[in-house]
This record gives C-alpha cells, sequence and structure tokens, in this order.
C-alpha cells in the first residue's frame, strides 16, 4: 500500500469531498498558499478562490461565516491555524454551531467541520502549544474526531465532512509530516469506532493523538520486560467507542490512559470514570492517567519534554501500574 | 424491574450455601420479606427472605446444589414482566456482585478483615469478584501488590495450590474395599477444615489436673431444688463449670482472648461455648456474658441453646460469640480426654467423668467423687504457667466455692 503524509492524506481528503459536493468549501487563515501547516496547499489552483480563501485574522468571525453559511445549506469546513486560537471563537462553536439545531427544532442542521492542529511542535510557547481536546468534549452537539494516523486523518475527515452535526477537528502539528498508509481507492473511517493498534493480555493503554505512537514504542520496551500491552485508539472522542474500551479492560483487567493535554479534568479523566462506572469488577489495579503536567507548556525544548508525556513516562507509570 | 436473589454472606468464614429446600416456585406470588428457600451453610441453616413483592420469574438453582456468597438463586418481577434467562444463564462470569449481594442486608465483610499491619485487607476488585466466584475465604490468600494488596494472580495462585495440593492427596489405593461412601456435609467440611487448621496454626499445650467434686457435689444437691423452682431447670454440673470458668477468666484475660496477626485482643465478653454432639457433627453454641449471669440464669440459656442447637435452630450469632469453650464427654464414660481449639478461642477445658475414687486426705485413704480435668492453650498467647495458674485456680473455686464469690 502507498505511504503518504498524515498533511497530505488531509489535502486528499478535502479535495474528493469537495469534488463530490459542491456545497463544500474551505477557508481559513493562509489557505490559500497553504501555509503554516500545506494541508490546503494547492487547493486553489483546482477549486478557485469560490471555494478556497484566505481571511484576515478573526478567528470568531472565521466561525460565525460557518455558523451561517451551513445554516443555509452550505457545508463549511474553516481552518483555525492553532488550537490554541479556538478560545477566540467559543462563542460560536459553543453557543451557536452547538445549540442551534436544537434550539430551532431541528429547522437548521449545521454540518461544518472546524479543522485546527493541536499539540507540541517544539518550542512554540505557552500559546501555540496546547490541546484542548476536552474543552470540547464537554460541550453537547460537538462531534470531536483526534485522528493520529493518516489512514484515520482521511477516513475521519471525509466523514465528519458529509456528517450533518458539527465537528471539531482536532488534528496534531507533529503528525502532519509523519507518513502512513492510505489506500488509493475511497473509504472512510465511522465515527465512534476504536482502533486497537496492538494487542496485548496484561494491560490496556487508551492513547490520543501523538501519544498513540508514543504508547507504541512504550509497548514494545515494555514487552522486553515482560509485560504485553494493548494499544486502543479512540479515534474520535465524542462519540466515544465506550464498547471497545470496556471489553478490552474486561480482557486485560488494567487500564493507562495517555494524553497530550494537562491532567487535570482532562480526556483522560471522563474515560477513567467510564471504567470506573461501568466495570470497577474487573480492574486489578486503579486506573492511570499519563497526561501533561497542570502547567503552561515551557519555551524551553528542555522544560517542553519535561512536561509533556511521551513514551518514556509511559513506561514508568505502567511499570508501577503492573506492581500495586 | 426485576429483583434478583442471591445467596447473603452470613458470616466470617461462610464461602458457599447448599439449596436445602424451596418453598415457592416460578410463578408463585411472593411478599417482599417472606421465605423463598432454605439454605445450609457450615454453620447455620438459614431462610432466605424475598427482597422484593412480586411473582418468582425464575429459580436458578436446585436443591442439593452449591452456591457460591453473591451467586443469584431467584428472580423476581411483576408478573406481566419477560425476564430474559440468557443473561443468567452463565452464572459465574455475569454474576452482578455489588448489587446483587447488597440487596440482601449486612454484609459481613470479607473486606475488613484485620491484617497484620492493622488495616483493611486489600484486594483488587476483579480478585474479590473471583474470590467471592469460586468461594475462596480471602483471608488465606497472601498478596503479592503494595502492602499485602491481594491481586488477580494471588487468588490464581492460591486456587492452583488447591488444586495441587488435592491432586496430591489422592484418593487412598490398596488391598482394602469400601463398604459404603458418605459425602460430607457442609457442616463436616467445615468441621474438618476449622479443626485441621487450628490443629495446624495453634500450638495446642495441654494441662492437666483432678478435681475433687464433693463440695460441688453437695452444692448441687442443696440447691438444686430451689433453682428449679426459679428456672424450671435441673441444675447440671455443665452449669457450674460455665460460671466458674467465666468468673475466674476475669482473672486470667488471656484465655479469653484471640491472635490477630500480631496483635492479642483480648476479648471484652465473656461467653462461654458449651459442645454440643449432634447427629454427624459438633455444635458449639455460646453463653453470652456467662460471668454476668446467675446460676439459674445460665441453666436456663445452656438448655435453651442444647435444644435449638440438635434442632438445627441456632444463629450464626450464638455460634461466633463464644470466647472459651467447655466439653464434656463424661456422659460417655470418658475418663480423660484433650480437645482441639476452636478457633480464634485460645483456651478449651475439656471434662471427664465424675467417678468416686479412693484419694489420700490427712493420711488417710476416702473415697471421693474426682474429675479429670484438660486444659489446652494456644502456646502462641498462653504459656504453660498462665494456663496451670487458671486451672488451678478452677480446681481450687470447685473444690471451694466460696473462693469464686
Amino acid at each position: 500500500m502507498r505511504e503518504i503524509k498524515y498533511a497530505e492524506a488531509l489535502r486528499e481528503a478535502l479535495a474528493e469531498e469537495m469534488r463530490r459536493d459542491q456545497r463544500v468549501f474551505v477557508y481559513g487563515e493562509d489557505v490559500e498558499l497553504g501555509y503554516a501547516f500545506t494541508v490546503c496547499k494547492g487547493l486553489i489552483d483546482e477549486f478557485g478562490r469560490e471555494r478556497v480563501f484566505d481571511t484576515p485574522i478573526c478567528e470568531q468571525t472565521i466561525v460565525g461565516i460557518a455558523v451561517g453559511a451551513s445554516m443555509m445549506g452550505m457545508r463549511p469546513v474553516p481552518e483555525i491555524q492553532f488550537c490554541d486560537l479556538l478560545p477566540m471563537c467559543m462563542d460560536q462553536i459553543c453557543n451557536s454551531a452547538a445549540k442551534l439545531r436544537y434550539m430551532s427544532g431541528g429547522q437548521v442542521s449545521l454540518p461544518l467541520v472546524v479543522r485546527s492542529p493541536a499539540g507540541k511542535w517544539g518550542s512554540f510557547g505557552a500559546q501555540h502549544s496546547q490541546t484542548l481536546d476536552a474543552w470540547f468534549t464537554h460541550v453537547p452537539g460537538l462531534k470531536v474526531a483526534v485522528p493520529a494516523t493518516p489512514y484515520d486523518a482521511k477516513g475521519l475527515l471525509k466523514t465528519a465532512i458529509r456528517d450533518d452535526s458539527p465537528v471539531l477537528f482536532i488534528e496534531r502539528k507533529l503528525l502532519y509530516q509523519i507518513p502512513g498508509p492510505v489506500p488509493e481507492e475511497e473509504y472512510l473511517v465511522p465515527f465512534g469506532e476504536a482502533r486497537i493498534h496492538r494487542e496485548g493480555k496484561d494491560l490496556t493503554i487508551v492513547a490520543v493523538g501523538r501519544m498513540v505512537s508514543e504508547a507504541l514504542k512504550a509497548a514494545e520496551q515494555l514487552e522486553k520486560e515482560g509485560v504485553q500491552a494493548t494499544v486502543l485508539d479512540p479515534r474520535t472522542l465524542v462519540p466515544l467507542d465506550t464498547k471497545a474500551i470496556l471489553d478490552s479492560v474486561r480482557q486485560t483487567h488494567r487500564v493507562a490512559i495517555v494524553e497530550e493535554g494537562p491532567k487535570r479534568a482532562g480526556v483522560g479523566g471522563e474515560i477513567a470514570a467510564l471504567i470506573a462506572e461501568e466495570v470497577v469488577d474487573e480492574l486489578d489495579a486503579p486506573i492511570r492517567r499519563i497526561a501533561a503536567l497542570d502547567t503552561p507548556i515551557p519555551f524551553s525544548p528542555v522544560l517542553e519534554n519535561y512536561v509533556l508525556p511521551n513514551d518514556r513516562k509511559i513506561v514508568e507509570a505502567v511499570r508501577d501500574l503492573m506492581s500495586i | 424491574m426485576a429483583t434478583e436473589v442471591a445467596i447473603p454472606n452470613l458470616g466470617y468464614t461462610m464461602t458457599v450455601a447448599k439449596i436445602l429446600k424451596w418453598l415457592k416456585s416460578v410463578g408463585d406470588p411472593v411478599e417482599a420479606g417472606e421465605i423463598l428457600l432454605e439454605i445450609e451453610t457450615d454453620k447455620v441453616n438459614y431462610g432466605i427472605e424475598s427482597p422484593a413483592s412480586g411473582v418468582v420469574k425464575a429459580i436458578l438453582a436446585k436443591v442439593g446444589e452449591e452456591i457460591p456468597v453473591g451467586g443469584l438463586v431467584a428472580i423476581i418481577g411483576r408478573a406481566d414482566e419477560e425476564i430474559d434467562l440468557r443473561l443468567y444463564e452463565k452464572r459465574e462470569e455475569k454474576t452482578p456482585v455489588s448489587k446483587a449481594v447488597q440487596a440482601q442486608g449486612p454484609r459481613e465483610v470479607i473486606q475488613t478483615v484485620s491484617r497484620p499491619k492493622g488495616g483493611r485487607v486489600l484486594v483488587s476488585p476483579v480478585a474479590r469478584k473471583m474470590a467471592q466466584e469460586k468461594g475462596i475465604n480471602l483471608t488465606f490468600v497472601t498478596g503479592s501488590g503494595h502492602s499485602g494488596r491481594i491481586r488477580m494472580a494471588d487468588v490464581e495462585k492460591y486456587l492452583n495450590a488447591a488444586k495441587t495440593a488435592k491432586m496430591e492427596a489422592g484418593p487412598p489405593s490398596g488391598p482394602l474395599e469400601v463398604a459404603e461412601i458418605i459425602p460430607m456435609t457442609t457442616m463436616r467440611r467445615a468441621i474438618a477444615r476449622r479443626l485441621s487448621q487450628s490443629f495446624h496454626d495453634a500450638p495446642h499445650f495441654n494441662l492437666c489436673t483432678e478435681v475433687d467434686m464433693t463440695e460441688v457435689k453437695r452444692f448441687l444437691d442443696l440447691n438444686a431444688q430451689k433453682a428449679d423452682s426459679q428456672a424450671e431447670v435441673k441444675l447440671s454440673v455443665n452449669d457450674i463449670f460455665i460460671k466458674a470458668v467465666a468468673i475466674l477468666l476475669h482473672a486470667h484475660p488471656r484465655l479469653n482472648s484471640r491472635l490477630n496477626g500480631d496483635q492479642i485482643e483480648i476479648l471484652r465478653d465473656i461467653n462461654i461455648g458449651l459442645a454440643v454432639a449432634l447427629d454427624d457433627g459438633l455444635i458449639v453454641p455460646a453463653v453470652e456474658k456467662a460471668d454476668q449471669k446467675r446460676l439459674w440464669q445460665i441453666a436456663r440459656d445452656r438448655k435453651d441453646l442444647v435444644e435449638r442447637a440438635r434442632q438445627g435452630r441456632l444463629s450464626l450469632a450464638e455460634i461466633e460469640r463464644g470466647t472459651f469453650t467447655v466439653s464434656n464427654l463424661g456422659m460417655y464414660d470418658i475418663v480423660f480426654f484433650t480437645s482441639i481449639l476452636n478457633p480464634p478461642q485460645s483456651g478449651i477445658l475439656s471434662i471427664g467423668q465424675t467417678m468416686d475414687r479412693p484419694v489420700v486426705r490427712n493420711g488417710a485413704v476416702v473415697i471421693r467423687p474426682i474429675v479429670e480435668l484438660s486444659l489446652a492453650v494456644d502456646h502462641r498467647i498462653v504459656d504453660g504457667a498462665v494456663g496451670a495458674k487458671f486451672l488451678q485456680d478452677l480446681k481450687n473455686g470447685l473444690e471451694n466455692p466460696i473462693l469464686l464469690i
């Protein structure tokens, strides 16, 4: 199977969906040039400025346009250049996009997809390195997708664009240039279906986004130490494939959850609570969360690595977990 | 909404129960509180009450079947409700332990058994579930996690060890033919298990003495009439022993104690157990606070307990509250015997037959009613001299009852 980069996979998804459906259009800061992370590069050549266009720096307006356009029947796919800027559009996302279908009794729907990259790039500083997945999983009315591989990125984005609900499509900066197998033929990845990257009987590591590859690295190291780990990637946080997670816990009886966002009130807390509510009698040990420290992300590369989770920290946490 | 009926946990050592009798059938209406079925545990028979009113929708256990604590035995629901019995097919995997067992009232806890470190037993949820399903008492499992925490692997190890032990024991072979096979009852198995453990764990130290029962006999004869009219119960020599021992345990508290890991727990109450022989077993109900009761009260309690013991109508509390045991085989012409401690007690008194014997008093040979007593103590808690002093005080007290006042 051919291998293409995460960013390319996303670009293919956008192009294919724009060809398929005239109502789909892409816009945001620097999308015409495909600057920043290159995802939209070249799209304007095929689809023209009517469907691929730049905006000024105006995040709230960017999403506001999507709200209005989608209510009128279009299928907008705005890009917010850094997920750290999503707070600027929270009102449009949370109070309009997430709610107007409900509040109008279904008279309007808002089939929009807000794309935005999260996570570490490397010394981008506290305002450009955050992972804010948990902010959006907490808003009823939004779906949240967090692809970890090029395959999942393309398949999930196509599904997101075809979905009539508003979707937060949160990518990872450091994943853009990582290649992976992607079929030539068209395919979709459904929401609410987790992917198990690796099977192991001793524990389940639930990992999100860039932490999937960290978890896989950790799993290899742990195998040398005699611990077989399952690595489970939920792929979408809303809807969450609760069944897959609980079934895995029933098999392995131990869980660790890894995310790049800060630990407090993060995605791991929600998953841990679900596990404790539903299958506490299956647990052989407490649930462990591995996440970033509850602090702004430092600019200094040494401190940045100190704050963020990585494969080594996963290995240490799992060693401790296996001994309890 | 269907209600599940599970085997309740009736005691510290209970792990399974045998279904004795169903008082309701599928389709019968039932009120909350009505007895649904009778079960037999290692100690008592017990009637399980229905937790809800409605109709018996399903019966999940047959007479004679052994079900572990927490196991489901019946479903109660509305008459028109449909119950999917497939949910209950593989009971062992699907028993909702937490919910079902809670529905049955005071749940006595494998959780809060004290352990050497003075804290709770730490058990992982899945290990606890496994132990309940397999009928394992967690006090016998060693934990390999932090602070002695018991994990799944520890329970599995315990199970495998049990299997291996069984395999190694093996059926005896040889030239002997078996005339009859008697399957062990729940009680028999419990006795076997507990006394093996007691014999193995507690180093038994035996002390003996002879007691001249002249004064006791005189007391019994003189006071029998008076006591009788109050109690309507004839005073027996066992009542005297129970009272005498209870009074003396105040001065010898080590014999009214139990071992808990590193700690010797001196028990507050003095509840004297009396060993009662049953058809195929032995049960030891205890007279509560015997030191505080008048003799006729002890006699009345003793008579009631023995009667109910023989009818299988003792409550678990009446058996488990014992702090010291007294056993008398005199009626079988046994002159002298020793007993195995009734765990977790630290002392047991064995009373033989009182017989007229020639003894020497003031240089002359006289005939006196003599009884031989033996006292077994747990040498981890009670040393020879400690046990000896108690026995000596008992002998002196019985020979001169005024010393006991």
